[in-house]
């Protein structure tokens, strides 16, 4: 009985220490969030500009987080075999650039190659259109998986270790708005769900290709999030020019 | 005695089951790739080019099959020996970019004048100096996606060459 109490306190002790110590071996690993842009390059003429008021993001964590969600153990008399399960969430720490720069820039690249207006990053003036975008909601997790396999042959024994990565999703929220003068002229959310496949190049790069796919997500949610945004702010743009005209 | 000839084994075994940082693919090839699950770079050779020229085609089976000292020595053969033609140089390119001798691979790519190939100059020059940062150190993630960018942008209509680039992409945020 008192083996029993102690094998799970081991457990307990052990499974704790396993989102520490991950959290602690992911925090080494950065990956870059820029992405290709593949939209069409529109040659229309640039007549108006936009500029953008503020970004305001409340959605990413500060740092990457690993939380346990559960454990099996399988004791049995030749074979034993315990898993835990980890919930990882992507904070700023993981990703190589400020989100809120990439955001920016995005948005800026994306505007140069599809839209008919043109944005500007400082502030507005009097009678010009205004951005400013809300952040809302940023959330990528993933799970991560260790489990151990020991096989017993009488006097002797054999154990397995395995850590495997899984696919990462993207929950993504923005709102913008256009503004005019102080008066919304358009505000709309923009939901991007993603769920990104885990691609794992070499087992010894297994953490650092977990995070690269993470801010994978990210990133590619972020882009179809701005290329929605400037389709419609091109629309908006036209429609306001008709009333006004 | 057997124990040393199955460690080598195993060794070398492991050196030749690896897979090669690039590997050369054909116009079918590249529409069968499924873009979410590639994690590998992919040298794209036009169907015609390989038509047209049996030293090209024969390189790239070669190349596919991992034979490269056959290769080589193809290339050096009697054959071959004091020509010097766009196809002949391309071949060498592939052998010395799939050697890892990129410093190399870049003088041979140089030597190719020929405006069919100018597509795929320009893919491995942006390759070959992706490699040589890295093994100088001094790679930027940023600058080269501003070069695959500008790359992709002069052939918008492209969409074999974007989904390469895509694919090129992928492969520096997983090996940052």
């Amino acid at each position: 009985m008192r083996f029993t109490y102690l094998g799970l306190l081991i457990l307990g002790l052990t499974s704790c220490s396993g989102s520490k110590m991950l959290q602690k071996n992911l925090s080494k690993f950065q990956a870059p969030i820029g992405y290709l842009h593949d939209s069409k390059i529109v040659d229309s003429p640039k007549n108006d500009t936009i500029f953008i008021s503020a970004i305001n993001n409340k959605g990413i964590d500060s740092i990457t987080t690993v939380t346990k969600i559960n454990s099996k153990i399988l004791p049995f008399l030749l074979f034993n075999y315990t898993e835990t399960n980890m919930k990882v969430e992507l904070g700023q720490s993981s990703i190589e650039q400020s989100y809120n720069d990439f955001f920016t820039n995005s948005l800026i690249d994306e505007s140069k190659r599809s839209a008919n207006f043109v944005i500007d990053p400082r502030s507005a003036g009097k009678n010009q259109y205004s951005l400013e975008i809300n952040i809302d909601t940023c959330n990528v997790r993933s799970k991560y998986q260790r489990s151990t396999t020991v096989l017993f042959f009488f006097v002797a024994y054999s154990m397995s270790f395995q850590e495997l990565g899984f696919p990462s999703e993207t929950n993504l929220v923005v709102t913008a708005k256009l503004k005019k003068e102080g008066q919304i002229i358009s505000e709309k959310s923009y939901r991007v769900k993603r769920t990104q496949p885990f691609l794992n190049s070499q087992s010894i790069k297994l953490q650092s290709d977990f995070t690269a796919n993470m801010v994978e997500s990210l990133s590619l949610s972020t882009k179809q999030c701005i290329e929605d945004l400037i389709k419609d702010l091109n629309n908006s743009k036209l429609k306001s020019n008709k009333t006004i005209s | 005695m057997k124990y040393i000839f199955w460690f080598l084994f195993l060794v070398f075994g492991l050196t030749f089951c690896t897979t090669p940082k690039y590997i050369i693919i054909n116009q079918s090839g590249i529409n069968n790739l499924y873009l979410d699950s590639v994690l590998t770079n992919y040298i794209p050779i036009p169907d015609p080019e390989l038509q047209k020229s049996k030293l090209l085609d024969s390189s790239y089976h070669l190349l596919l099959q991992k034979k490269y000292s056959k290769l080589d020595k193809y290339i050096q053969s009697k054959e071959y020996a004091g020509i010097s033609t766009p196809d002949l140089f391309l071949s060498k390119t592939l052998l010395l970019i799939t050697k890892k001798e990129y410093p190399e691979a870049v003088q041979s790519l140089m030597k190719i004048n020929d405006s069919d190939y100018s597509l795929l100059k320009k893919l491995l020059t942006l390759d070959l100096n992706y490699e040589i940062s890295r093994v100088n150190g001094n790679f930027d993630y940023n600058r080269s996606l501003n070069d695959y960018q500008s790359f992709i942008d002069s052939y918008p209509d492209d969409i074999t060459l974007k989904k390469i680039i895509l694919i090129r992409m992928r492969y520096l945020r997983y090996n940052y």
